[in-house]
């Protein structure tokens, strides 16, 4: 009976084992887990006229305007409107704020990291330096060199999140309004 | 039989039990592995990539026939996600080295009691002469391109609409069938999506009224 036991540890902590080993294979570089990640359901992308009362700040998604913000590599020098900046999260777009006292060289660096599906712009009421927002996901950090930013970036442009696979970060031709 | 081999044997057992799980495990995940020529995946991937061109033509043409900017950014936003998305689905038919279309009866793939329980959206959406649910005819077609701004925005959005609730069902069709984890999820932000762009437009309609 004692060896019967010992047998179905091993065979259970080898099942285990084989388990998490092949699902550490899977998707590598998408399930990398990102520290202080903060994630939240949202469900609700009707189109709406007028302001949205969000819960988090900077929002990370729900009701939203008809147009969105254009977000294929813009840099944004005000603060853009919520609920178009929303509508660009719907279309798989990372948005990059900070807090306006940042310094320029901190500015700078996030600059450079902006491109396709990611854009930028300052964000007064937001408690952290610097913050990053995706479909339902979000995370602050305090620097501009912190390696979660990169990680954040390539997890979320155009990532599994993305409400609207496949929709544009260009701005429509002809005028937004 | 001795204490000994029983003990072999339950082991064996248990460890032929571990390695059948664990192989099923990874074909089930394993993305490389082709669906059948007669699979919900492969009839979905061609379908829906003509369904999808429909919309792309019509929010073309719509673009033509109107200055309103609101209709215009809307139709411009479903032509880069339709026509992306199609590019999704053709790009899967590519990688399984299957032909990007079929001689088959359209919608075959849908399972027919899947089809019998949505029985009434497919008679509100299948219009006689038109080759999928939610699909406008030819002459349909023909009408949107001879009109122009309210008359044209009023036929866009009824016909939209229509296309939406057809291709939610079909969306609806592959979730329902499918355990083909990517596909599965692209069909669901078409449901999802499309679900709430039929009442952006009912809104929109109403202002017409």
């Amino acid at each position: 009976m004692k060896n019967i036991l010992i047998i179905t540890v091993a065979v259970i902590i080898l099942l285990i084992g084989s388990v998490w080993w092949s699902n550490s294979l899977k998707n590598q570089n998408l399930s990398e887990g990102i520290e202080g990640l903060e994630q939240f359901t949202r469900t609700d992308r009707t189109h709406v006229q007028g302001e949205v009362a969000y819960e988090e700040m900077p929002p990370v998604g729900g009701r939203h305007a008809n147009v969105w913000a254009a977000c294929n590599g813009n840099i944004y020098d005000e603060p853009v409107i919520n609920e178009q900046a929303v509508h660009s999260l719907e279309h798989g777009a990372v948005w990059v704020t900070y807090a306006p006292d940042l310094p320029e060289e901190q500015i700078d660096a996030l600059k450079n990291k902006v491109r396709g599906y990611t854009f930028m712009s300052p964000f007064p009421d937001q408690t952290s330096p610097i913050m990053l927002t995706a479909w339902g996901n979000q995370l602050a950090v305090e620097s501009a060199d912190d390696s979660r930013i990169d990680t954040f970036l390539r997890k979320f442009r155009q990532g599994a999140q993305t409400p609207e696979p496949g929709a544009t970060c260009n701005a429509v031709p002809g005028g937004m309004n | 039989m001795n204490n000994q081999n029983k003990i072999i044997l339950f082991a064996g057992g248990l460890l032929l039990i571990v390695i059948a799980g664990m192989l099923f495990l990874e074909t089930s995940r394993d993305k490389s592995v082709v669906p059948k020529e007669s699979s919900a995946e492969v009839g979905f991937a061609r379908d829906m990539s003509i369904h999808h061109q429909q919309a792309v033509d019509m929010s073309f043409l719509i673009r033509e026939r109107t200055t309103n900017q609101e209709i215009r950014n809307f139709a411009y936003d479903i032509i880069n996600t339709q026509a992306t998305q199609r590019g999704m689905m053709l790009g899967w038919l590519e990688l399984w080295n299957l032909p990007l279309t079929t001689t088959e009866t359209p919608m075959a793939w849908m399972a027919d009691e899947h089809m019998s329980g949505d029985m009434e959206v497919m008679r509100e959406t299948f219009t006689p002469g038109a080759i999928m649910p939610g699909m406008a005819t030819p002459e349909e077609m023909e009408r949107l391109r001879a009109s122009a701004n309210i008359e044209a925005e009023k036929l866009f959005l009824e016909l939209m609409i229509r296309h939406h609730q057809g291709g939610v069902l079909m969306a609806q069709g592959l979730v329902d069938q499918s355990e083909h984890e990517d596909m599965v999820r692209l069909a669901q932000t078409m449901v999802d999506g499309q679900q709430g762009e039929i009442e952006y437009m009912q809104g929109l309609l109403k202002r017409y009224k």
